[in-house]
């Protein structure tokens, strides 16, 4: 609950006991109920698992998240050619939605990409809870030497976002087009890099 | 002939005549005549301001001696030592001596009076208290009051000392030193003389004092959480006297956040706020726009979150507009890593935390404020790139002191959960539990985080503050503020209760205050917020983390060579019990039971006394501070963490809805150091469908039980659940020893197993 943002509404519903609409999110509608939404994630095909934050996470071939922004959740479906009938949930400020594609057998994508000027990321799994989260087209990478960490980025085709130096980190983007678990694993195969992470957003953060 | 009349009361007689007589001719037969005078009694001396009857004695030609005293001229020689009335009558009027004589029939006898000082009734050092700053210099005098009501400068006679000569210094003529360093507080300076003694209190103090009853600002008196006189805070019910962050002493020393960096990691900040401007400093970042003004976009008309928060850490004091912040001094800067859905990511989220050196420069920001959490059904655990920032940040940021990372514990004690698909908390309203449990965020299971929970006006638990073992101390975070003239009646009476006064964005077209706004009078813009500029309605733990980062930036302007934990550990040992004859929470419907669900305030072997719905209490900033002064540096040791000590695979069935529960034991070794404890982290894993069921304790070695999470929480169903439970109620006991997890199923229907756990344990 946004505390903080006490409209009417949002008093109203604190008051009823009843969680107000989160910052970020929409209100309605909410896409697939929870079994539905299981049920679904059990029959998609899913990539190879992989590890982040200390989660392993599998890509959910077929469906696809894009940020809501401003927009209505229509408008938002409607931008990366959807309708509300492909709705699978709305988690924080993405809209996970079947992609059209992928009717039968979708294939099992981990590309970051624009369908009609609207980036769109993989969907992943969490395999310990079953939730649905996102993965971002950001790298978390720990470095051997962080002074190699503009070479690696030129040499691999991503960009060099941030350098935390004391904690050995470099933060990259794959670029849309790219397949971001390939990049991830390509790097974690280079000697220079202990550790490539794909960014998961599964938890969102929210005023209090 | 004795023709001594009898003593005057107080007079002083001695009874010697000595020789200062003057002869006379005597002899034949006719009357005797006067041979000589003389004056007594010997010797001749009185007090300053006494009397003393001198007495003049006559000696005739025949021997004999008569009284003369009556018929004797008196005279002094010198009248402003001593003075002889007609009636021979010697008065004391300065320390010396005079020659007094007596003269009878052209005969003299004189005396030499001495004038001696009278008892010394007392000595004052002027002034008798004073404020000092660190480095100032100041002349303290001393005066001598006699027994005759006079007095007298004895600055250079007495002798001075200092009750603490590390922080004050007096040399042997009164002149005093606050030392450059000193600990704030009271140094006691006496002067002693002749067996008297006085005392002056100096008050080592940083500034001028301050306070909301000094203020200029109008609605410094309104902001209970400064100084809670019942005041209503625009709201329709006023709070509870006293129920404030214990502000009296330490505003009275001029400790006012002064030199402390505050960075407000929220959705923004609108540094050109008419009551902020002057507290913000460069170092701002504005994720968005990448530029160095984090303040809201002109597009989003609703309240800016972060703008509220960093008005309840430092509206400017005593700038006759709005009202103060708990450390006025303090220096903000905005990161608004939460302004947009695009900006929330975790690389701006590290860059906000003292990652960045520059754009944001959060480097060199000595508290972050998180006035933010995960809101989720699911647990979520600790980030671990998160995790290495704030450990980077306690280890290297202020100069190797740390930062203090201040985080709201949750909002969600009676519901929470996000709008898809929000929490069940039927059985934890019924049974009166906490619905969330601050370590479902994973950062508030991380000992760098100071997880607050928030009190509402009255002292006690805010209707909506999430409880857990995680919480460190609560602080002030309000009710709701409404008015039932403009909202509505019929809500719970909390509703009614006073939220916070702080800045809202400027204008009435714009923020939580503007035209049409009903939640209050205030909030719609009636007067004193014509403008619209402030709200009375912010809320939340939201409003209890800056109501403690405001605290820890007093603290640290009081002393700021404290380190992290040194913070932490003053917290716990000065907050005060809130709410403290509060029972526990029983559930009577469990086999075996009946079964304490919450427990009530418990206090551990080490003697710190704790509750999961304010964890060490109620943040006392007095206390605090006046600590401070006499911790002793470097008495808490290293840091450092055990391994992770873990269980088999247990399979442990788990007794449906029984306060039996199923139990396992974990040992801690002594080696390689059987550390004290400043927090310790479980983590279970549980198969339960229903993971809301589920409620789990840990004893200590020492015995100590602690509630790490409340059956009937709301927990989303699921095949079960693996989280880490945060305690800080072991804090002070020692690591090494038997560790006893208890989990029960406190409802029916639903069965499930223990799968395994671990435990291990941060501390020195």
């Amino acid at each position: 609950m946004a505390m903080g943002s006490l409209t009417r509404k949002t008093i109203l519903s604190m008051l009823l006991f009843v969680p107000a609409a989160t910052w970020g999110q929409a209100s309605a509608p909410t896409g697939l109920s929870a079994g539905a939404r299981a049920a679904l994630v059990q029959a998609a095909p899913k990539g190879a698992p992989f590890k982040s934050g200390g989660q392993t996470y599998q890509v959910v071939g077929g469906l696809r998240a894009t940020a809501g922004g401003s927009a209505t959740l229509d408008q938002t479906l409607s931008a990366v050619g959807a309708v509300s009938t492909d709705l699978v949930e709305v988690r924080g400020p993405f809209v996970i939605y079947r992609a059209p594609s992928a009717a039968g057998a979708a294939p099992v994508s981990a590309m970051a990409a624009a369908v009609n000027q609207s980036s769109t990321l993989p969907v992943v799994v969490n395999k310990r809870t079953g939730r649905l989260g996102v993965a971002a087209n950001v790298l978390i990478v720990k470095l051997t030497d962080v002074g190699t960490a503009a070479f690696l980025a030129e040499a691999s085709g991503l960009t060099l976002d941030f350098v935390a130096e004391r904690l050995g980190l470099a933060f990259y983007t794959v670029p849309d087009g790219r397949d971001i678990q390939a990049a991830a694993a390509s790097l974690a195969r280079d000697s220079r890099v202990k550790s490539a992470e794909i960014e998961i957003r599964e938890h969102f953060a929210v005023p209090m | 002939m004795n023709r001594k009349r009898p003593l005057l009361p107080g007079e002083l007689l001695v009874g010697l005549f000595a020789a200062f007589t003057l002869s006379a001719c005597g002899g034949g037969s006719s009357p005797p005549s006067l041979a000589s005078v003389a004056v007594g009694p010997q010797p001749v001396s009185v007090v300053r301001g006494a009397a003393l009857q001198l007495q003049a004695m006559g000696t005739y030609s025949d021997g004999s001696s008569a009284d003369v005293t009556t018929q004797a001229t008196w005279t002094s020689s010198v009248v402003s030592v001593a003075t002889v009335s007609s009636a021979g009558i010697l008065t004391g009027r300065a320390v010396g001596t005079a020659t007094v004589a007596a003269k009878v029939s052209g005969l003299s006898g004189q005396a030499t009076a001495t004038v001696t000082l009278p008892a010394l009734a007392s000595i004052a050092i002027q002034p008798a208290t004073a404020d000092v700053l660190p480095g100032e210099v100041r002349q303290l005098g001393a005066t001598a009051t006699w027994a005759d009501g006079l007095t007298e400068t004895v600055t250079t006679q007495v002798t001075w000392t200092s009750s603490d000569i590390t922080a004050v210094t007096i040399n042997s003529t009164g002149l005093a030193t606050a030392l450059v360093g000193a600990p704030l507080g009271n140094v006691t300076i006496t002067a002693a003389w002749n067996g008297k003694q006085s005392t002056s209190t100096l008050v080592v103090v940083r500034r001028v004092p301050i306070g909301p009853d000094l203020s200029s600002d109008p609605l410094a008196r309104e902001q209970w959480h400064l100084r809670n006189t019942g005041q209503k805070a625009y709201a329709d019910v006023g709070g509870t006297v006293g129920m404030d962050l214990r502000l009296t002493n330490t505003y009275r020393l001029g400790v006012t956040g002064a030199g402390v960096r505050v960075a407000v990691v929220d959705s923004g900040l609108e540094i050109a706020h008419e009551d902020l401007a002057d507290n913000v400093v460069p170092g701002s970042w504005n994720f968005v726009t990448r530029t160095n003004d984090p303040s809201p976009s002109a597009a989003d008309p609703g309240g800016d979150h972060g703008t509220s928060v960093a008005g309840i850490i430092g509206m400017v004091y005593d700038n006759a507009i709005g009202g103060m912040g708990v450390a006025p001094g303090a220096s903000l800067n905005g990161y608004n890593f939460l302004a947009t859905q695009a900006s929330a990511t975790l690389l701006n989220l590290v860059k906000s935390l003292g990652g960045s050196t520059a754009n944001p420069a959060s480097s060199e920001s000595w508290v972050f404020n998180q006035s933010f959490g995960v809101d989720d059904t699911v647990p979520s655990l600790s980030d671990p790139t998160l995790e290495a920032q704030y450990l980077d940040g306690v280890t290297h940021l202020r100069g190797g002191k740390g930062a203090l990372y201040v985080k709201s514990a949750g909002n969600g004690f009676r519901g929470f959960g996000p709008v898809a698909a929000p929490a069940d908390c039927t059985l934890a309203r019924a049974l009166g539990v906490s619905c969330q449990n601050a370590s479902m965020d994973g950062e508030n299971t991380l000992p760098y985080n100071l997880v607050v929970g928030a009190l509402n006006a009255d002292g006690l638990r805010s209707s909506y503050s999430t409880a857990g073992s995680a919480l460190w101390v609560t602080a002030p975070g309000g009710e709701f503020g409404l008015n039932a003239a403009t909202f509505g009646g019929g809500r719970a009476p909390y509703a009614y209760q006073p939220a916070m006064v702080t800045v809202d964005r400027t204008g009435c077209a714009v923020g939580y205050s503007q035209t049409g706004e009903t939640a209050s009078a205030f909030d719609g813009g009636a007067a004193p917020n014509s403008q619209c500029n402030y709200t009375n309605t912010f809320n939340g733990t939201s409003s209890a983390a800056p109501s403690l980062t405001g605290a820890i930036a007093l603290i640290l302007d009081a002393r700021p060579s404290l380190t992290w934990r040194e913070v932490k550990h003053l917290l716990a040992s000065t907050a005060r019990r809130a709410d403290p004859a509060i029972a526990a929470v029983v559930d009577a419907s469990l086999a075996g039971g009946p079964y304490v669900a919450e427990p009530a305030w418990t206090v551990n072997a080490a003697g710190y006394a704790f509750h999961n719905w304010y964890g060490f209490g109620a943040v006392d900033v007095d206390s605090a501070v006046a600590m401070a002064q006499t911790l002793t540096p470097g008495q808490l040791g290293t840091f450092s963490v055990t391994d992770w000590v873990a269980s088999p695979t247990l399979t442990l069935p788990i007794p449906d809805a029984s306060a039996v529960g199923a139990t396992s034991t974990l040992s801690i070794p002594a080696t390689p150091r059987n550390l004290i404890i400043e927090a310790v982290q479980v983590d279970v894993t549980a198969i339960h469908p229903a993971p809301g069921d589920l409620g789990f304790e840990l004893v200590s070695p020492a015995g100590t039980k602690s509630l790490l999470l409340n059956i009937k929480n709301g927990l989303a169903p699921a095949a079960g659940v693996q989280m880490v439970l945060t305690s800080n109620a072991f804090y002070g006991e020692t690591a090494s020893g038997s560790w006893t997890l208890k989990v029960v199923d406190g409802v029916a229907t639903n069965v499930g197993t223990l799968s395994d756990w671990k435990i291990r344990v941060y501390g020195h």
